[in-house]
């Protein structure tokens, strides 16, 4: 698929250069500040405002996808999952609208390239270590060590592979996901352009919401697997 | 409980949905990691084939944990059902 595409990028003067995927990215988050900037004001303007508005606003809208989120978040990582709203529902959100953008004519998501599911995954893994270490200190690494300490020299290759199994999985997922579904939005719209493709197109609405909810339960897991204290 | 049991059933089903690719990628990183082991110490094929098994095992390794997890789970349900 390495052939010339229009996308609406490529009218933006400063973006036209970059790769496709980069651009779009860059689109997408722009779009999300904007979302992200109209309803901060919103906010602002009501800020002691108790009764809830009658209709639905930016401002209810946005009160509640946040509402979902922490909910989601609170629900499978318990009381303490309020620390980690902020980087799995940027994560979240950011996932979730690359994944859409690829329904929308004149965009590529940048999710079907690896490069962006990957910085994504290589996010969760740095952040989940540097909360295990913050929260255990040193003795963080004796989860490596696994049982007993005659088996550390077998435990630790395996810990390390196990972990390292983590990103790869949770990126190369997204991007297999993502790509398999544009690649067959635009295999049927070349076919026939008409009416044939709306199934198609249910299906990736589906899957994008669905492996933003993969991607996010799985960080989850690992978040709270790292935080976690050894019970015996 | 109806409406949190069909959540259940979704959040089981991505959990263990995960499970074959994590499986099949860690057995690739130990094939990889052995395989560039190799070639840095000249010891081709020993480390390939010992990563191969390392890899194996920590697949495998992820199912045991995510069994383990399954098993509590049942056991809280359990308890749940019988208060």
């Amino acid at each position: 698929m390495e052939h010339e595409v229009f996308t609406w990028a490529s009218l933006i003067p400063g973006l036209a250069d970059l790769p496709a995927h980069v651009s779009n990215g860059i689109m997408v988050s722009i779009i999300l500040l904007i979302v992200v900037f109209i309803g901060y004001t919103q906010l602002k303007k009501s800020e002691d405002q108790i009764i809830p508005d009658e209709r639905v606003t930016v401002r209810s809208f946005l009160e509640v996808v946040v509402d979902g989120l922490s909910g989601l978040v609170e629900s499978t990582m318990g009381p303490r999952g309020g620390e980690f709203l902020l980087i799995i529902g940027t994560l979240a959100l950011f996932i979730l609208f690359n994944n859409l953008s690829g329904l929308v004519p004149g965009f590529l998501p940048a999710t079907d390239n690896v490069n962006t599911t990957f910085a994504c995954s290589l996010t969760v893994f740095v952040m989940t270590h540097y909360y295990g270490v913050r929260e255990h200190g040193i003795k963080y690494l004796k989860h490596f060590v696994g049982p007993f300490w005659w088996l550390a020299p077998i435990m630790i290759p395996i810990e390390i592979i196990g972990h390292l199994s983590r990103p790869l999985s949770l990126g190369l997922r997204l991007f297999g996901n993502i790509t398999g579904d544009h690649l067959v939005t635009a295999i049927f719209f070349s076919l026939v352009p008409i009416l044939v493709p709306l199934p198609v197109m249910l299906l990736g609405v589906f899957v994008a919401f669905v492996q933003t909810f993969v991607f996010m339960l799985l960080s989850m897991a690992y978040f709270s697997g790292a935080i976690a204290h050894e019970e015996h | 409980m109806p409406a949190n049991g069909k959540r259940e059933t979704w959040m089981a089903f991505m959990t263990y949905g995960s499970l074959g690719l994590e499986m099949g990628v860690s057995v690739a990183i130990g094939i990889a990691m052995g395989y560039y082991l190799d070639r840095y110490f000249g010891t081709s094929p020993i480390l390939t084939l010992i990563f191969l098994i390392f890899g194996l095992i920590a697949g495998m390794k992820r199912l045991y944990t995510l069994w383990k997890k399954m098993e509590k789970e049942d056991d809280e349900r359990g308890d749940d059902t019988r208060n």
